[in-house]
């Protein structure tokens, strides 16, 4: 076990009934990492975050904080705090006296609790609301308390559960900047929980993609963007498209086309394997067009046009198979009027073996 | 609306009026508080209006009123006697109320905190299950329970604890314990009402941030339910005070509270005057405390349970 992981989650099992809410389970996250559990809800990613603060015990499998399994000691005994998703201030109490609650039940000297009251009020940012009561707050800047709240015990993680979705998309967007560099000013390792892709692609320096309580990619984004492990992961992050294949000796197979040479990762021989490639790297062909690379070409019928700022995406219905494939590029060059036959190219170099991921 | 235009409308020539003008309506919203304020004056203003005056007369020998103000009855009822069956009754009260805060909470805790609906409900039925059943009927099954050839003896002196059979009945602790299983319930309601609305992940925020189960109580549960707290206590000390049944039947005269003294001074020696004195007195303790706890809610107006 390396020495620079922070926590080490091994085969964790949890069950809920029949729910299987984690299935052998196996994460680790490093020290100062911004790490994100992605993925739709029902997944398992909330229950992993409670578990690692103690709400909530494993049916089997360990969480192991620098080295130490965590077992079963209370959320009270663990060096982690959690940002609940409904933020959970307490109501009672002014934002002062909230943010001031981790320390003072640890018995700091009272002098202390105020002098990293104020620090931490300054970095969210909250001093000239310090004496209001969370009702007398808006979304935003309830946030900002809980947040604050979570941090000023210098956990040694923090755990966020959905820490934006309660906000308004451009607080949301704003905030994923603002968790961003607060995350490096303070030097924290933080575990966000969230089921938005774009919001963990922002944010995370890694990312778990999760799905019926399985793990099934640990990556950075830009790596979970050019290799999906599967064809869930691949839809997921971004938009991707897929054609259906069939693996043979030495690559993949669609129909009424040659055999695909590609790396199809140990998949059994005709197995069912899906092919695909994001839209950007998709080539609407000019009629009479030939291309040079080693490329699917499929025809088809544009459906619609989508001009979003500088780009356009482009919808063509393939006849043969009536599948939809987006074609993005950039909107100067490509000009075709919905309803007319054109050609697509799939370059070879840029198509993707995607299994199905494990039930 | 209608009636706010119609004057404009012309000075010689009244318009056709097609709502209620507004003095027509402020009158039918009159007519409808007719049968609550006929109610509240026939049944609260003018018995109490009765007890206030009479209070003051005096009575005679065979239950005449004499019709001479004055503050005879409200002398006597500072004897040390009558003081003493009041200040009686407000331990008496005041125990069973703490007894029923005790017990009453950790109950209510537990209901609230059922993950399941169902089960919450069923619980609750439970609880308010024992008001289908007379009061007072409710009050003679202890008696069964609790005499010298009653079950609770019986049980003792079979399992060998005692030779003797305890004498369980007619003293203070039998009327605490018919008052708190009386109005026990009175208390596990608005109390679980209060915890029930606390989002629970407050309270597991607060153990995230290092606070052991007693101080999660202490520092967040009791100041969020106190709301629920003060009429817990109000719907216990209240009927508990001037309880008549439970110190008569469980008590036996030995352990008199405030209500049976009044229930005698009306029904017994028939001295009415006295009688209301007394009830007046009860009033005024019942009255300061319902200030007090208004007091105590105010204070804690500003704290919305719903974040």
């Amino acid at each position: 076990m390396s020495s620079q992981n922070v926590i080490s989650i091994e085969s964790a099992v949890k069950r809920f009934g029949d729910v299987i809410a984690l299935d052998r389970v196996s994460i680790e996250i490093r020290e100062n990492e911004f790490f994100a559990l992605l993925g739709p809800s029902g997944c398992g990613k909330t229950t992993l975050l409670r578990a690692i603060a103690g709400f909530g015990v494993l049916d089997s499998g360990r969480i192991l904080l620098d080295g130490k399994d965590l077992g079963h000691s209370k959320p009270y005994d663990r060096p982690v705090n959690m940002m609940f998703q409904s933020y959970a201030l307490f109501p009672h109490m002014r934002v002062r006296d909230n943010i001031a609650y981790g320390l003072k039940a640890d018995h700091l000297p009272k002098n202390e609790i105020e002098a990293r009251v104020d620090e931490v009020l300054g970095i969210a940012d909250m001093h000239a609301l310090a004496d209001r009561r969370p009702h007398e707050l808006s979304g935003g800047q309830r946030q900002r308390v809980a947040l604050a709240r979570a941090i000023i015990k210098r956990p040694r993680v923090l755990l966020l559960d959905e820490p934006l979705a309660a906000l308004d998309r451009k607080l949301r967007q704003e905030m994923q900047i603002e968790l961003k560099r607060m995350q490096h000013e303070i030097g924290l390792t933080f575990v966000v929980v969230t089921h938005d892709q774009e919001e963990a692609m922002t944010m995370a320096d890694r990312i778990a993609v999760m799905r019926n309580g399985r793990v099934l990619q640990i990556a950075p984004p830009q790596e979970l963007y050019r290799r999906p492990a599967d064809r869930f992961v691949a839809s997921f992050i971004g938009t991707m498209n897929l054609l259906e294949g069939t693996t043979v000796a030495g690559g993949v197979t669609i129909p009424g086309h040659e055999t695909v040479p590609i790396d199809t990762g140990g998949a059994g021989l005709g197995s069912p394997l899906a092919l695909g490639i994001r839209p950007g790297d998709v080539r609407l062909l000019t009629e009479g067009e030939e291309i040079d690379e080693a490329s699917i070409v499929l025809a088809g019928i544009v459906e619609t046009t989508a001009f979003i700022g500088s780009q356009s995406h482009t919808l063509v219905r393939v006849h043969e198979t009536a599948v939809a494939i987006t074609v993005t590029a950039s909107a100067s060059t490509v000009l075709v009027e919905d309803g007319s036959p054109c050609r697509v190219a799939l370059p070879y170099t840029a198509l993707l073996a995607l299994p199905d991921p494990p039930e | 609306m209608t009636a706010s235009k119609t004057p404009t409308s012309g000075a010689g020539q009244p318009a056709p009026e097609v709502g209620f003008t507004q003095r027509a309506r402020a009158r039918l919203g009159l007519l409808t508080v007719v049968p609550t304020l006929t109610w509240w004056v026939i049944f609260l203003v003018l018995p109490i209006g009765l007890v206030l005056v009479t209070a003051f007369f005096k009575g005679a020998p065979y239950g005449e009123i004499i019709y001479e103000p004055g503050f005879g009855n409200l002398v006597r009822a500072t004897d040390p006697l009558y003081l003493g069956v009041l200040w009686h009754s407000v331990v008496i009260a005041t125990i069973t109320t703490a007894i029923c805060l005790v017990l009453g909470y950790p109950a209510a805790y537990f209901i609230a905190t059922r993950p399941q609906a169902r089960t919450r409900t069923v619980l609750l039925m439970l609880v308010i299950l024992p008001f289908w059943t007379n009061f007072l009927i409710r009050t003679y099954a202890w008696i069964i329970l609790l005499n010298r050839e009653g079950v609770v003896n019986g049980i003792l002196k079979r399992i060998g604890l005692i030779d003797e059979p305890l004498s369980l009945l007619y003293n203070d602790a039998a009327v605490v314990l018919g008052l708190v299983y009386g109005y026990l319930p009175l208390m596990i309601l608005p109390l679980y009402a209060a915890i029930e609305r606390i989002n629970p992940q407050v309270l597991e925020a607060a153990a995230d941030l290092g606070a052991r189960p007693l101080r999660v109580l202490r520092t967040v549960v009791l100041p969020l339910i106190i709301p629920g707290v003060v009429a817990g206590v109000v719907f216990v000390f209240v009927p508990s005070l001037g309880n008549i049944p439970v110190p008569e039947l469980l008590g036996g005269g030995r352990s008199e509270m405030i209500g049976n003294l009044i229930n005698r001074q009306f029904l017994t020696t028939r001295d009415w005057p006295f009688g209301s004195m007394l009830v007046l007195l009860l009033l005024l303790i019942l009255m300061g405390l319902l200030v007090l706890q208004s007091l105590v809610l105010r204070r804690n107006r500003k704290v919305r349970i719903d974040d």
